[in-house]
Parts: structure tokens; C-alpha cells; sequence
């Protein structure tokens, strides 16, 4: 038996190692002499233990703050995700309008199609039959045309007589190089439809779906999806204002 | 235990933050951010409380970086979570701090076994002792269970528990022995027999 009185204040920090050299020697020495003083130690040794065996409770969000500023690119994204938004939507806008106009326009003119000349006639399909008529009859119609010019002078009796001279000066001064009256109405004929063909064709892409600016799809996705980075990028900045 | 090369890494993140760099202080609050929280959440409660301490202690943290000048980052961030933790109990309770020390440290009461009970290992083991032990906890008085806290699970010194709560180290060592005392016999009365162990 220890003589000396219970140290059990100092126990903890014995524990702890948190006691001067000779206070931690005089409860050693109690220590080794008093069995009640070691479970009481033993005890709150095994405290400590369990306290720190505790599970960690865990936060449900992040407590760290964002005090870091924006990247220096965050504030230049933003500004073109916006406008690259805005872009998007007008040709969004403008690609839907002209695909919808191209479709009224074939649809209109397929409508007057029997009424019109076949020149006329709208569609990929209605313009190509015209140029195919046309084409060849280009190169038959081209050197007939000073023959042609040649024959039909004499018969051509109503003319007056200016209209004569005119006509064997044409004759004279050019059945080489000038055109006969034929030549022009069959090249503009010919041209005619070969134009009409043309612009058609260009009328009837919008209606098939393939504009030169793109599917109206196309551009309301990327105008969605700008948009939405455009506001996480805001949102991104403004946290970091804060 | 740190490598020297944390150690390093860590004092060119202070050195960082403390020039106003914000992402070298979110790194270093970072590592400590579960820690912090556990701390707060042990003293307030879990839950958005202890959520709300840890932050706003972070965001003071980053405001007074400049000014930090202390050897141990995480001492200096657990000192401010301990006393927003404390004021927060404190203005909860709508009432003026009472003294509950003692005079004396010899006047502890110590609870005597009630009845025979599972030995120490059998019940350290089981999850029921640790929540004997949470349940004991919260029947500690707060500074107390802070000081007790700081030493038992986040392993600081008497005298950096002392700089962060701003007593005298008699004083933290009286607090973590009333308070690892009152759990010790919450334990007993619960029919732990403890052991020399």
C-alpha cells in the first residue's frame, strides 16, 4: 500500500504525458504501489480510446468557402457562350423561316404549274425535264440560224421597203456574224428555262432540308446548350463574387 | 505523421494564401474540412449548425490570413471553429455563461461500479459503447468537452489547447479530466467494469 495521498486529479494528464518530470515521478511512485490509482488510470486510458474511436459524423455539403477568384478566362467565356447563345437562336430563326418560305414557294408554284408555261414548272424534277428538252436543241438551233436566216429572207414578202433594205444589209454586212432574227428567240428559249431550272433548284433545297446555313435543329441545340454553359459560367462568377 | 515534404508543401500554401491567394487557401482549409467538422459537430451537434460554424470559421479564417503569423495552420483554424462552436452553443441557450468548475480537481466525483458488466475489450468492440460514449459526451459541459475533444480526437498539446481557447494550461488540463472522468463513469453506470488495461 502507497502511503502517499491519491494523485487522481493528475491522472489525466499523466496520461497525456502533460506533467512536470517530478510531479510524473511522484505518481509513478503512487502508481507502483496502489493498485486503485492503475484501473482508474487503466480506466480513463480506455476513455480517451473510445472517444477517439468515435465514428466522424460527415457534413452533407462542402464547407470550404470558394475565396479563390474566377480563372482569368471565366469572364470571356461567359460573354461568348452568350453571344455564340444569341447567334444560335437568329439562326435558328433564320434557317426555320427560310425552310418554311422555300416550302410555301414550291408549294405555290407546284400549284400553278398546269397553268404556267413548262419553263416555269417548280420541283427538282419539273426543272430538270426542260433543260434536258433544251440542251439539245442549243447546238441544232445555233448553226441553223444563219441558214435559216439565209431561207426565210425571201419569204417574207409583207416587209416594207426599209425593213427590206435593212434586212439584205443585214444580209450583206453579216450572215456571217450577225444573228438572224431566229437565233436570239431560240438562245433566249433556251436560256430561259436553264435559269428557271436554276433558281428551282435553289428554291427547292430549303424544302429538302439542307439549307446552306444548316438544319434549324442543328442551331436550336447549340443555342440550348450555350445558353446553358453561358448561365453555369454566370452562376460559376458570381459565386465567386460573393 | 507529415513527410517533411508536406510540411514544405504546406508552408508554401500558407505563404500563399497569406499573399491573398485563394486557391492555395482552399487547399489547405480543404484537408482540414472533415476534421473541422466533426470538431463543430461534437460541440453543437451535427447538422446545419455545425455546417454554418465550419464555414463562417473558414470564411473569418480566409479574412484574417493576412494576419496569421502562428507555427500550426491547423491549430489556428481549430481555435476559431472551437469558439464560433462555443458561441454558437452559447446563443442557443439564450443565457449567461455560469462557472461550472470546481474549486478543486479533488472534489470530482468518481462513480463506483453498480454491477458486473461486460469487460472493457468486449464492449470497446461494439458500437454500443461508442454511443454510450456520444451519448456521455453530450452531458459534458461544452468548454469541457472542447478541451477534451481537441486532446482525445485531433491529438493537441495542453498548451496549444490552452493558446486556442485562451485559458491557462491548468485550466485545460482540469477541463479534459472532469470531462474524461464524466464519461468514464457514464461508462461505469452503464455496467462497464473497465479495466487496468
Amino acid at each position: 500500500m502507497s502511503t502517499t495521498p491519491h494523485p487522481r486529479a493528475q491522472l489525466s494528464a499523466y496520461l497525456d504525458g502533460a506533467l512536470p518530470s517530478s510531479e510524473r515521478a511522484a505518481v509513478d511512485t503512487h502508481l507502483a504501489g496502489c493498485a486503485e490509482c492503475r484501473t482508474r488510470l487503466g480506466q480513463l486510458g480506455a476513455t480517451a480510446r473510445l472517444i477517439a474511436a468515435l465514428p466522424d459524423p460527415r457534413p452533407t455539403r462542402r464547407l470550404v468557402p470558394r475565396v479563390a477568384g474566377p480563372p482569368a478566362w471565366l469572364a470571356p467565356l461567359r460573354t461568348l457562350t452568350t453571344i455564340a447563345s444569341g447567334v444560335s437562336v437568329f439562326l435558328f430563326i433564320a434557317t426555320a423561316l427560310m425552310a418554311n418560305i422555300g416550302q410555301l414557294a414550291s408549294t405555290g408554284a407546284a400549284l400553278n404549274a398546269p397553268a404556267a408555261a413548262p419553263a416555269a414548272s417548280a420541283g427538282p424534277f419539273g426543272a430538270a425535264a426542260p433543260t434536258q428538252q433544251f440542251a439539245p436543241a442549243n447546238p441544232t438551233s445555233g448553226p441553223a440560224g444563219p441558214a435559216g436566216a439565209g431561207a426565210s429572207l425571201p419569204s417574207v414578202p409583207p416587209l416594207s421597203t426599209t425593213q427590206r433594205s435593212s434586212a439584205q444589209d443585214a444580209v450583206k454586212s453579216g450572215s456571217s456574224a450577225s444573228p438572224s432574227p431566229n437565233t436570239p428567240l431560240a438562245e433566249t428559249g433556251t436560256s430561259a428555262p436553264q435559269d428557271a431550272a436554276t433558281r428551282n433548284a435553289h428554291a427547292a433545297e430549303p424544302a429538302r432540308g439542307t439549307p446552306a446555313l444548316g438544319v434549324p435543329w442543328t442551331w436550336l441545340g447549340i443555342a440550348i446548350i450555350s445558353g446553358a454553359l453561358a448561365i453555369v459560367l454566370q452562376r460559376r462568377l458570381s459565386a465567386a463574387a460573393r | 505523421m507529415k513527410s517533411g515534404g508536406e510540411v514544405s508543401e504546406q508552408s508554401d500554401l500558407i505563404a500563399r494564401a497569406r499573399r491573398g491567394d485563394g486557391r492555395a487557401f482552399e487547399a489547405l482549409a480543404t484537408t482540414e474540412e472533415r476534421a473541422l467538422y466533426r470538431h463543430a459537430a461534437r460541440i453543437v451537434g451535427a447538422g446545419p449548425d455545425a455546417e454554418d460554424v465550419v464555414q463562417d470559421a473558414l470564411l473569418s479564417a480566409w479574412r484574417a490570413m493576412s494576419s496569421f503569423e502562428g507555427s500550426s495552420f491547423r491549430a489556428w483554424l481549430f481555435r476559431i471553429v472551437t469558439n464560433r462552436a462555443l458561441d454558437r452553443i452559447r446563443a442557443r441557450r439564450r443565457r449567461p455563461e455560469l462557472p461550472l468548475e470546481p474549486a478543486d480537481d479533488d472534489e470530482v466525483t468518481w462513480a463506483e461500479p453498480v454491477a458486473p458488466g461486460p469487460e472493457l475489450v468486449e464492449l470497446a468492440s461494439s458500437r454500443e459503447a461508442l454511443a454510450v460514449v456520444e451519448d456521455a459526451l453530450r452531458g459534458v459541459p461544452e468548454e469541457q468537452r472542447a478541451a477534451l475533444l481537441l486532446r482525445d480526437v485531433e491529438g493537441f498539446a495542453y498548451d496549444e489547447i490552452a493558446f486556442m481557447t485562451g485559458v491557462e494550461v491548468g485550466t485545460v488540463k482540469s477541463r479534459i479530466h472532469r470531462a474524461r472522468v464524466a464519461v468514464r463513469n457514464v461508462l461505469i453506470s452503464r455496467g462497464w467494469r473497465g479495466s487496468a488495461g
